[in-house]
């Protein structure tokens, strides 16, 4: 189990995986995040293909409709 | 557009600013916006707007002003409580600046009126607090081709961008194509929502409001700015565009506005035709007080909540400990649950059905609705 970097934190996951993949195993829903990869903005539809390496860094924001 | 004396008095501080000036207060004055809701992040949003200079601004909000709101919807006074959020919102600008224009819409907007309230403003800034009304706003805004300057609060952090495919950058949806199911995500009044938390995610989207009318600076278009109250720290995410994205994209599948409601998964409740898994507060009085029914109540929230309000001879369970707990009720017996408004409840149900209970129901409208329809000298939270 390799740990990736998601908001600061080291999170262990089997590789490989892909984004989407790793959203879900956080019980998180793949369609109500943004992500920045490694300091890149990915767009939902890419979250399928894009894979997570050993040591990524994920920032992970949920949504909220507060107003 | 001219500026007269008292103008020029008003906004010298604008004026004697390089990036602004009388051209820039010129511009401000020009500039219409509409604000859909009149809350937490339309409060300073319009009060800051219209100091500014702006000329016109619009208000769509159908609601009234309650109690709850006061803790940070600083557009409305004690006194207005009960009055329309959108009158009260008018009275409020004009005691700040009454050269500003201010249109109000009393009304919910919908599919059937969004594209006709907004085309005649040069900006829409999103200050709502649902899922549906964010997405019709979105696609309004993406069809007539206007700027979104989107806000969201929660608890004690918040979120904010400018959307504007038109311009080349992301929606709304590129963000977030499709809303969580009907509620995965708690809204404030579920929540809690901490004050002042309102006050700096709408000034932030009041600059990006002026800096586009002026044209100067950087926008937050393509970017996601995050502010965590707690922890007193901004941080910022990368945007793109979908080029997948469903109104926006290469191939948009979305040309007209839809309907809102149905595509965050609500569906509306036929009338007089209960929920065969809800039972009213009435039932619930009846249950306390016959014991012999053998039906017993169980408060669901919180126990911060709990002590907040509770209604007598209710024991707590709280749905965050449920799945370790449960254990301690029994599955042949009759339960009631209830929460704060009767959302979690209906957790909890789904819950305990899995785990075998077979007889439990959830009070509809939770301690919400006892303290409005049974005992008034329930606190409502």
């Amino acid at each position: 189990m390799d740990p990736v970097i998601a908001n600061g934190k080291p999170v262990a996951v089997e590789l490989p995986c892909s984004l989407e993949k790793f959203l879900i195993a956080q019980n998180l829903l793949p369609r109500s995040v943004v992500v920045e990869h490694n300091g890149e903005a990915v767009a939902p539809s890419e979250f399928s293909q894009r894979q997570v390496r050993a040591g990524d860094r994920l920032e992970i924001v949920k949504i909220v409709a507060g107003g | 557009m001219e500026l007269n004396n008292e103008e020029i008095r008003r906004y010298s501080r604008h004026l004697i600013l390089p990036e602004v000036g009388l051209a820039g207060q010129k511009k401000i004055k020009g500039t219409s916006v509409l604000c859909i809701g009149a809350g937490g992040l339309g409060s300073p949003i319009a009060m800051y707007l219209a100091a500014a200079g702006i000329g016109k601004i619009g208000i769509v909000d159908f609601d009234t002003v309650d109690y709850s709101n006061l803790q940070r919807q600083i557009l409305h006074t004690d006194a207005d409580v009960g009055r329309s959020k959108a009158e009260s919102a008018k009275e409020t600008i004009h005691g700040i600046n009454p050269h500003c224009e201010v249109v109000i819409h009393n009304t919910r907007i919908s599919s059937e009126n969004a594209l006709d309230l907004i085309r005649p403003y040069d900006i829409v800034v999103d200050g709502t607090d649902n899922f549906p009304t964010r997405y019709l706003t979105n696609d309004a805004c993406v069809l007539l081709k206007k700027p979104n300057v989107y806000g969201s609060i929660f608890r004690f952090e918040g979120q904010a961008s400018v959307f504007a495919p038109h311009l080349g950058g992301p929606c709304y949806r590129c963000l977030y194509p499709e809303p969580p199911p009907p509620g995965m995500v708690p809204s404030c009044a579920e929540g809690g929502v901490l004050g002042v938390l309102p006050g700096i995610i709408g000034c932030i989207q009041a600059t990006e409001i002026l800096k586009l009318a002026i044209g100067k600076g950087t926008p937050l278009i393509g970017r996601l700015l995050l502010f965590n109250a707690l922890d007193l720290k901004f941080r910022e995410l990368k945007l793109r565009k979908d080029p997948a994205c469903p109104i926006c994209g290469e191939q948009p599948t979305i040309k007209e506005l839809i309907d809102y409601e149905t595509f965050c998964g609500i569906v509306p409740e036929p009338e007089n035709v209960g929920n065969p898994d809800e039972v009213t507060v009435q039932d619930m009085k009846k249950a306390l007080d016959n014991p012999s029914l053998g039906i017993k109540v169980v408060d669901v929230r919180e126990p911060d909540e709990y002590e907040i309000a509770k209604v007598a001879g209710v024991p707590l369970l709280p749905l965050s400990e449920l799945q370790s707990r449960f254990t301690e009720l029994d599955p042949n017996t009759q339960y009631y649950l209830h929460c704060k408004a009767g959302v979690r409840s209906m957790k909890a149900l789904a819950f305990l059905r899995q785990q075998g209970f077979k007889y439990v129901k959830s009070v509809k409208g939770g301690i919400t609705a006892w303290s409005d329809e049974i005992d008034r000298n329930v606190p409502r939270y």
